[in-house]
């Protein structure tokens, strides 16, 4: 069957020239770069605008969009390639919703959601905040009604964070976008497809769907290594770093988290050590990734794990300085990570070697 | 890059990312399309290359990155179906081709990388960013299947 497949394979080629395609190629490219340089958006959907002539201009639309994720990752070579389009659509006959964007390493995801009336029915639910479950009380402008999260094989949600903040300026009588974010938690990560829930309003109630948010972005493991001392509690062991986020895996010394007894038989850890120390310790630290060219990157830092697992979590986040938590709308990745320049990390002025696994 | 250098990139790897778009699309024309766009996207990168190897691998990359936004499009999903653009030598041809069109994409992707392209276990779980385990799972379920086409093809 070998043979035979590969003969089969052989004989598949395309009727375009070697000289077609690198003229067309070449000719493609420079209108991206002088796009670039003359300081419009350059977007990146090409893909869209050949099936265009197969599908129609309503598909094109379709996979147009706002293309919210390309306005903040569009000038970054590791990210751009790693965006998906339209990965999920639903209606109820008033209002439609799609997941225009994705971008995922498995444990961040960003996505750009659009909401469309499609009719009167739909413009009136769409004019009210309440639909989004809305209100002048909800914390930071994030909006927990709208949300990707990750769910453990045993039915627990296991999320740092997850909700989504809408795009005010893009509002119009019969459409709304919004840009979701989700940070999943250790015990998710790493599976080798990854099925994420996506919860959205509707005219018709509340729904969800399951959204592939595997990803292919990289994800590299640097052992830390040094002997210095940043932390009492927490010895830094491994450091795991994607375009999109990172997590640096610390050993816990002794006595920091305690077993004890419950009432119903079973075990809890709690901490063993007073809780301002503990933060002191352990949150309050500053991480920085160092590169080559002496440049320092501050890393946002999102949480902290209590994972019964060893090493646990010390700090995870974001890859972007990030300057409020909820800020999502004005984090910064625009600026390429350039991992291979990679050296060290400080930890609240201790520097570490990180070496390549 | 110079001009030069593309050209080589072009002559040495257009074969593979064809096919491999073409083994998960099952389209001449969308294999075209994302081929073009593969080596666009080479040939803007700013990423510096070791080897060859390292371009057929970020190419290879790229490639089923398009082919998977492609798949899951919303203008993918809902336009009509283009008619067989593969024209069989024999029976047992048109045969195999059905069945590559049966298997879904990422089987498919696995199969050809693995089978066409020569590339082992762990290397296409390095370039799937996925773990060894994940690829011997769905090269040996994608055997199963072909195996199963096949035998049903021989009953009848």
């Amino acid at each position: 069957m070998k043979q035979e497949y590969n003969s089969f394979f052989d004989r598949i080629t395309s009727d375009r020239s070697d000289r077609q395609l690198l003229d067309g190629a070449i000719r493609e490219a420079e209108k991206r770069m002088r796009a670039k340089k003359s300081g419009r958006k350059a977007i990146v959907v090409p893909l869209a605008a050949a099936l265009s002539l197969v599908i129609g201009a309503v598909g094109v639309a379709a996979a147009f969009g706002y293309q919210h994720l390309t306005t903040i990752f569009g000038g970054n070579e590791s990210l751009i390639n790693e965006i998906q389009t339209n990965v999920f659509e639903d209606s109820d006959g008033h209002v439609k919703v799609t997941v225009e964007q994705l971008i995922s390493d498995g444990r961040h995801v960003h996505a750009a959601v659009h909401y469309e009336a499609l009719d009167e029915v739909g413009c009136e639910w769409l004019s009210k905040d309440e639909s989004f479950g809305i209100t002048k009380d909800y914390i930071n402008g994030i909006n927990h009604v709208l949300k990707i999260e990750s769910f453990a094989d045993n039915g627990m949600a296991y999320n740092w964070s997850t909700g989504s903040t809408e795009l005010k300026a893009h509002r119009t009588e019969n459409e709304r976008y919004f840009y979701s974010v989700a940070e999943f938690c250790q015990d998710v990560w790493d599976k080798d497809t990854f099925g994420a829930v996506f919860t959205y309003p509707t005219s018709t109630g509340i729904r969800t769907a399951n959204i592939d948010v595997t990803g292919t972005m990289e994800i590299r493991r640097y052992k830390v290594s040094g002997d210095s001392v940043s932390s009492k509690y927490m010895t830094p062991v491994y450091l795991d770093i994607s375009p999109l986020s990172y997590a640096l895996y610390a050993e816990v010394a002794d006595g920091v988290f305690v077993q004890e007894l419950r009432p119903d038989g079973g075990y809890r850890r709690r901490l063993g050590v007073p809780f301002e120390e503990y933060m002191a310790e352990v949150t309050d630290k500053e991480l920085s990734l160092v590169f080559a060219n002496g440049e320092k990157l501050v890393l946002p830092r999102f949480g902290s794990g209590f994972h019964n697992d060893e090493p646990c979590i010390w700090q995870t986040g974001g890859t972007f300085n990030a300057s409020k938590y909820w800020d999502w709308y004005t984090r910064d990745y625009s600026s390429t990570l350039e991992l291979d320049q990679l050296l060290g990390i400080d930890i609240d002025g201790v520097y570490y070697d990180l070496i390549a696994e | 890059m110079t001009e030069q250098q593309f050209e080589e990139y072009i002559k040495t790897h257009r074969a593979t990312v064809f096919r491999l778009a073409y083994s998960m699309t099952k389209n001449r024309e969308d294999a075209d399309d994302i081929t073009q766009e593969s080596f666009v996207r080479l040939y803007l990168t700013s990423e510096r290359f070791d080897s060859t190897d390292n371009v057929k691998a970020w190419l290879i990359r790229v490639t089923i990155n398009l082919c998977k936004d492609l798949l899951r499009s919303f203008a993918h999903k809902h336009r009509t179906e283009l008619c067989c653009d593969i024209p069989c030598e024999s029976d047992s041809e048109q045969s195999l081709l059905e069945y590559v069109r049966q298997l879904s994409p990422d089987d498919s992707a696995v199969i050809y990388l693995f089978y066409y392209e020569g590339y082992s276990v762990i290397e296409i779980a390095r370039l799937r960013h996925t773990t060894s385990a994940a690829v011997r799972t769905r090269l040996t379920r994608a055997r199963k299947k072909l195996r199963e086409m096949l035998t049903k093809e021989g009953e009848s």
